[in-house]
């Protein structure tokens, strides 16, 4: 019996991958939330389709496990009902995107709290509590219009820091450096650009630009990963986009693998 | 449990200030027979020092001769018993110190006698054993130390297992307590006032770190000089630190140890510290120069290190003062303890804890033995460190629910820091407990989940659970 090939995530991407190796070898698809769909949402209707598609394929579903470690081939995936290493004879990884962290920005200050990553944001704000009265939402990611249009409708005054936003009450371009100020809850931010120095004054920041690929695979988060084939493209934003793109991604590598 | 709980307000001793000092001293106070009680002014203790240090239990610090080096000495032999009795991650990793110049290593055997005359243990080596003990080193080593009893330590699961091993054996926990007044009573025990609540005791043990100038004050004390000292850090990656086997130590200066790389018990490794005295405890706030700085100054020792790797930067405060380390009687108030260590509270806490209790027992207190008491605590085990995950998960399937996918903590894991003896009050609180959301995306995809599970323990709403022991989420 082959050993199958280990797709991570069950978004739109990872469905793509799994539709065109399913037809060619056994697809194990991986997903730490125990609903396919990814960030789009299993009730989509296109996530819909895609999931039938790969079922009739037999990809086998494998939701609510994690996967931990990759290592020479071999996979460790836990789960409540257990943990085991599968063999395999490929990785794909299509964990998806997450937004920049104040590290990846380069960001200096204080610490204080309110200070959180749009992910973040989207589940409180989907609870329906006015989180802030003033929010500053930083970069132009995928979750940035959708936090604000949510904080919004909950009374909230939108600051956005972006070059291009159009959804806010008031625009800073994007700075050269920023910083965090506030002792215990976050006061504000400190901008440091071409005209110089901006002090915005704010309680809550949300951190919603420079999407980066989800990479939390022991062994599998380095590019050039042995055996490892990475699909977390920053483009194209929608589902079917991104779907056709995995699946290319697919082919490219199933090609070099029956050359192999 | 104590065998004598003392009435309520009345205790034998008070520490004052929940790190790892205090916190140290309540669990060896709480296995005798003495009632003891722990304020600590912040709503989580390890909010200080003890919070932001590299994780180093050191085996040498230096100089020799000084009470610090004794209560070094006599802790190191002991982490890997001690921290196995309270589940707390260790390894004896070893360090390099390493000399880049010839300048670097005419002071490094300087050090290296010190190293000697301080009862530790240290081997010269050429550049070309320096890159076989730790390969990561840079090749333009001139000569280094392998300083074999070096390990790294989880300093926060530390300070939270002391105080875990307190509140077991019936030691009283006040948080959110920061004390407003000491007075000395008719009867000659000292009254210690905080915001929640009144405390008599017979001993006051100042463990307040950069606070405890403020509390020698306010007892009427001694004046006792407490600045804080920055230090600012940079966090790296696993993908670069699972590379590191050893602390890299650069070599000492007159003026400073400098900055350090330092693999942790978490995976990641720490850059730093850096050391600016200044005027304001509050202040732990980052800037990029000094960031800068402290990475070119670790490339410098490890090449290998870029800036791409770093995932987090922090600061924090550690206790400078005239008395570089102070485990003594105030000279004025009877029965005032100072328990202050400049940096070195890590590893001096076992062996600080039991000078203290001798000093007390010394000075007339009541302390045998309590039959009964806790000296370890239940194993934590974690899903990432664990050899068989699977008998983990088949034991308790929230093991298998991994909520933090980066640093790979499960449900289990946030639970138990959510339910302890000393339970995580907060977000943050969590991931000092389980290092939940400490990892390369930063809470990015577990935050939402962990403040969910946080609210629920503390019974608080999506906007007003904490995020750090001073904030909540929402405003």
């Amino acid at each position: 019996m082959t050993a199958p090939v280990a797709v991570v995530g069950a978004g739109p991407s990872g469905l793509g991958c799994a539709a065109v190796l399913a037809a060619a070898l056994p697809v194990v698809l991986i997903d730490r939330i125990p609903i396919p769909g990814g960030t789009v949402g299993w009730d989509n209707r296109e996530i819909r389709g895609y999931v039938t598609q790969v079922r009739r394929l037999g990809t086998r579903m494998r939701l609510g496990e994690t996967a931990l470690r990759w290592d020479a081939g071999r996979l460790l995936l836990a789960g409540p009902g257990g943990a085991e290493w599968l063999h395999t004879v490929g990785l794909f990884v299509a964990c998806g995107l997450r937004p920049a962290t104040l590290a990846d920005w380069r960001v200096t200050g204080d610490r204080p709290a309110g200070v959180v990553p749009a992910t973040v944001a989207e589940h409180l704000l989907q609870a329906g509590v006015r989180l802030w009265a003033t929010v500053v939402v930083v970069g132009d990611g995928p979750w940035a219009a959708p936090v604000a249009r949510s904080a919004r409708r909950l009374g909230t005054r939108i600051i956005a820091v972006s070059d291009h936003a159009d959804w806010a009450d008031e625009r800073h371009p994007r700075p050269k450096q920023w910083s965090i100020t506030g002792r215990d809850r976050v006061a504000g931010i400190r901008l440091e650009g071409e005209a110089g120095v901006t002090e915005v004054p704010c309680d809550g920041v949300v951190l919603a630009g420079d999407p980066a690929p989800a990479r939390n695979i022991d062994g599998a988060v380095l590019p050039g990963a042995a055996g490892v084939t990475f699909v977390q493209p920053l483009t194209p934003p929608d589902p079917a986009g991104r779907f056709r793109a995995a699946q290319d991604a697919a082919r490219r590598w199933l090609r070099t693998y029956q050359e192999g | 449990m104590s065998s004598h709980p003392a009435p309520a307000g009345e205790v034998d001793v008070a520490v004052i200030g929940g790190g790892v000092l205090g916190t140290a001293v309540a669990a060896r106070l709480s296995r005798t027979t003495a009632s003891v009680c722990l304020l600590e002014a912040e709503n989580d203790v390890c909010e200080g020092a003890s919070k932001g240090n590299a994780g180093v239990a050191v085996a040498y610090y230096g100089p020799p001769g000084t009470q610090e080096t004794a209560l070094i000495n006599a802790s190191s032999p002991h982490w890997e018993e001690l921290c196995a009795r309270l589940s707390v991650p260790y390894r004896r990793t070893g360090a390099v110190m390493v000399a880049l110049d010839d300048d670097e290593a005419v002071r490094l055997e300087h050090t290296h006698e010190e190293i000697r005359a301080c009862g530790s243990r240290a081997e010269r080596l050429t550049p070309r054993q320096v890159r076989e003990a730790e390969p990561l080193v840079t090749d333009r080593c001139v000569a280094g130390l392998l300083m074999p009893d070096e390990g790294v330590i989880d300093p926060m699961a530390l300070t939270a297992a002391y105080a875990s091993l307190a509140a077991v054996n019936g030691a009283a926990i006040r948080l959110g307590s920061p004390v407003t007044e000491v007075t000395a009573t008719a009867d000659g025990r000292l009254r210690v006032t905080t915001g929640t609540a009144t405390v008599t005791a017979r001993f006051v043990i100042n463990a307040a770190g950069v606070s405890a100038g403020h509390i020698s004050r306010l007892a009427g004390g001694e004046p006792l000089d407490y600045w804080p000292r920055k230090g600012q850090y940079a966090v790296l990656d696993r993908a670069f630190a699972q590379r590191l086997s050893r602390i890299v130590f650069s070599t000492h200066t007159a003026a400073t140890k400098g900055v350090n790389v330092v693999p942790t018990t978490h995976g990641s490794a720490l850059l730093g510290p850096t050391a600016t005295d200044h005027r304001d405890p509050g202040d732990t706030s980052t800037d990029p120069e000094t960031i800068e700085s402290v990475i070119r100054s670790a490339a410098r020792l490890v090449p290998a290190i870029t800036a791409g790797y770093v995932i987090k930067y922090f600061a924090a405060n550690r206790p400078a003062s005239d008395e570089q380390h102070r485990l003594r009687f105030d000279t004025r108030v009877p029965g005032l303890l100072h328990c202050t260590n400049r940096s070195a509270g890590v590893s001096i806490s076992p062996a600080a804890a039991d000078y203290v209790l001798e000093l007390l027992t010394a000075a007339g207190l009541d302390a045998s033995p309590c039959r009964g008491a806790a000296d370890s605590l239940p194993p934590a085990p974690r899903l990432r460190t664990a050899a068989d995950p699977g008998q983990l998960i088949r034991h308790d399937p929230l093991f298998g629910q991994v909520v933090c996918a980066c640093e790979h903590v499960s449900a289990a894991e946030i639970n138990r820091a959510l339910q302890g003896p000393v339970p995580a009050v907060s977000v943050d609180g969590v991931r000092k407990r389980t290092g939940a959301a400490y990892g390369r995306c930063q809470g990015s995809l577990c935050m939402a989940g962990i403040s969910f599970m946080t609210a629920m323990h503390t019974g608080a709403g999506p906007a007003t659970v904490r995020q750090t022991a001073r904030g909540t989420v929402g405003s």
